[in-house]
């Protein structure tokens, strides 16, 4: 297993945040979580990546314990996260080569060059992050997320903010590490266009809890595709 | 009237007015003299050092005696006291009574901070005194000496910010 | 490269590269060019006792070398996470501890070369006086523990309010309260609280050993325990930010 979450549960100042989310994603498998804006998604993320302690339950990422291997985890994991995070002074040729020290890696301005490229960035820009697009932001933080050669791919929004060229430029980029590279993916979108492309599996959670968790085809096809199983699903529970 | 007989009323006056404090004041007596170490020709940044005697000569104690160094400038167009603050840390000292017969001994040291001609008197009072009682002065001259130069200076201060605004402008047009 | 030389590196960068590291370095000098400008050109400091004025620049020295560790630590890991950087620096294989201990050295390469852009202004006020080796030698030894020991001290607030204006004003109240005695003059700290507020204060403790040795030419040796109070300061600070960016919520 990739990821294998069970009854995780989070309380943060009193507060439950996480009420029992259980996930399970396979070796090399794109995983869809899907969730409307605040059910945890980002919050069940960051247990999955070690930046905090479940109150209960279990975590395993890749077999190890977040919080106690957090340093190997991320070593195996690359995480693109919401917030783009980059200093804006920074190139993104120097940009890529300094997280890649962070790592141990010695990035050469050629090796840099060619994956700006792979994420669609142009390599002959000079200019400093800070005047970079959105969507530039994104990819530029999907080449960082990958540049370690990481054997899962946590990716929280990857196409947010990008125009329908980016997002397949993006979709393409993400379907060939899978299949060439075998790299596990974790899509955590509200975009289901995104799900529908690219995931074999699901998982939705809402106000901390998963709902359900299945193969995309015999949970949404049989119910008319996955936009009426999603509004289906969210909608009964809104209304329950 | 002249004036020997107006001082007379005025002593006949005191006496009538302030009986106790014109005879219970104890007379005290100030000496001071200048340090044998202390250097000749003293210049800006050395130490001076006096020692003042303080003595009751009266048959009274002297009850709450209070002296202090004053240091005035007196050379022509700069004739001025002296705040003491970054000459000296001892300005003044006290007791609560001096016996009759008693002598206090002081060091008053000091820092010369400032070229010119000065004099130094300590000066003293007790509670029953009429007067203060001052010492001799004791004078001397302090030679300049010129410590922060502007030759140095200058070019340090004008050159290292325009070197850093220089680097500044130089990245930015790199940028660009 | 090392991850946390890396880390050095990019801090640094930050100070020596962005246009408000350089606009600090920049009104550094200016602050000191004033100040030795005012020395030739006002007539009262002009003839000022040779090491009286190393004194002052020394003084203001550390004075402003405190205030750029304040704001800089104050930024740290508070200003990371409010521009969004933090997570990543969190996502990659260093630790805790080690991201920390590039921010510090990150402080380190900052106070070095306020140290070093200070030195021309040292010698132009003290030059050919006395002690001006001294000088340099005591704004080292009990500089840099002070200035790093704020630094290391508002990283430490930096961590625990996760918010830069908070962490900045407690941190400027902080440099304040232990910079008081400057601004209090000697009277106050003749009074038994005051000279306990000296014995414990690390800004005093380094304040009377740049007096001691550069003013009244006194050797370093019996400079130990004002560099005990500054060293535990500096050892205390460290201690607090460690704990504090353990203790940080994300």
């Amino acid at each position: 297993m990739s990821i294998e979450i069970a009854d995780l549960k989070l309380v943060l100042h009193g507060r439950p945040i996480l009420n029992g989310i259980r996930m399970s994603m396979r070796e090399g498998e794109i995983y869809g979580l899907l969730g409307e804006n605040g059910a945890g998604k980002s919050t069940t993320l960051s247990v999955a990546t070690g930046l905090r302690a479940a109150t209960s339950g279990k975590v395993a990422v890749l077999g190890m314990d977040p919080v106690r291997r957090r340093a190997d985890l991320h070593r195996a994991i690359g995480v693109l996260s919401e917030q783009g995070g980059f200093y804006g002074w920074m190139t993104a040729h120097d940009s890529l080569r300094w997280f890649a020290q962070l790592y141990g890696i010695r990035l050469s301005r050629g090796a840099a060059a060619d994956l700006l490229v792979r994420v669609g960035l142009d390599p002959g820009n000079r200019g400093p992050v800070r005047v970079f697009s959105h969507g530039m932001k994104q990819r530029l933080g999907l080449a960082r997320a990958i540049l370690h050669r990481p054997r899962l791919l946590i990716l929280d929004e990857p196409t947010n903010g990008l125009d329908p060229r980016g997002r397949k430029d993006i979709h393409d980029l993400l379907t060939d590490l899978n299949r060439r590279e075998g790299v596990g993916i974790l899509l955590c979108t509200h975009l289901l266009e995104d799900v529908e492309q690219l995931c074999g599996r699901i998982g939705v959670i809402r106000r901390g809890e998963t709902l359900v968790e299945g193969g995309l085809a015999e949970l949404a096809v049989p119910r008319g595709g996955l936009q009426d199983y999603y509004l289906n699903l969210v909608g009964t529970e809104n209304a329950s | 009237m002249n004036a020997g007989s107006l001082a007379r009323w005025f002593v006949v006056f005191a006496f009538l007015v302030f009986p106790g404090a014109a005879f219970a004041a104890a007379p005290l007596d100030i000496a001071l003299s200048a340090d044998g170490r202390n250097p000749p020709s003293p210049q800006m940044g050395d130490r001076l050092t006096f020692h003042s005697v303080i003595r009751n000569t009266g048959s009274a104690p002297a009850q709450g005696l209070v002296a202090w160094i004053s240091l005035v400038r007196v050379d022509a167009g700069h004739e001025r006291p002296v705040d003491l603050e970054d000459w000296s840390a001892l300005k003044a000292l006290t007791r609560s009574a001096v016996a009759p017969g008693e002598r206090i001994e002081a060091e008053w040291p000091m820092r010369l901070i400032q070229a010119g001609d000065y004099r130094v008197v300590i000066s003293a009072v007790d509670r029953g005194a009429v007067r203060v009682v001052t010492s001799p002065f004791a004078d001397f001259h302090v030679r300049r000496k010129p410590v922060v130069e502007s030759r140095r200076i200058l070019p340090v201060a004008f050159g290292m910010p325009f070197l850093l605004g220089g680097i500044v402008l130089v990245r930015w047009a790199r940028k660009r | 490269m090392n991850p946390i030389l890396s880390l050095t590196r990019k801090e640094s960068g930050e100070l020596l590269s962005s246009g408000r590291g350089l606009a600090w370095l920049t009104a550094l000098t200016v602050v000191l060019s004033v100040l030795s400008l005012l020395l030739v050109s006002d007539t009262e400091l002009s003839l000022l006792d040779n090491a009286q004025v190393v004194y002052m620049v020394m003084g203001t020295i550390a004075a402003l070398g405190a205030l750029l560790a304040v704001v800089s630590g104050s930024d740290s890991l508070a200003g990371e996470r409010e521009r969004g950087s933090l997570i990543p620096l969190l996502l990659t294989p260093l630790r805790t501890d080690e991201i920390v201990l590039g921010k510090m050295s990150g402080q380190v390469v900052a106070w070095c070369v306020t140290y070093l852009l200070s030195l021309p202004y040292l010698w132009a006020v003290g030059g050919g006086g006395q002690n001006l080796p001294q000088a340099i030698l005591a704004l080292a030894l009990f500089g840099t523990p002070l200035v790093l020991g704020f630094g290391f001290f508002s990283l430490g607030l930096s961590a625990r309010f996760g918010n830069v204006r908070t962490a900045l004003s407690t941190s400027l109240v902080a440099l304040a309260l232990l910079a008081s005695p400057v601004l209090l003059g000697p009277g106050l700290r003749q009074s038994a609280v005051g000279r306990m507020f000296d014995a414990v204060n690390p800004f005093s403790a380094a304040l009377n050993a740049f007096d001691s040795v550069v003013i009244d030419s006194q050797p370093f040796l019996a400079q130990a325990t004002r560099f005990a109070v500054v060293l535990v300061w500096l050892l205390l600070a460290m201690a607090f930010a460690g704990r504090s960016a353990r203790d940080m919520e994300i």
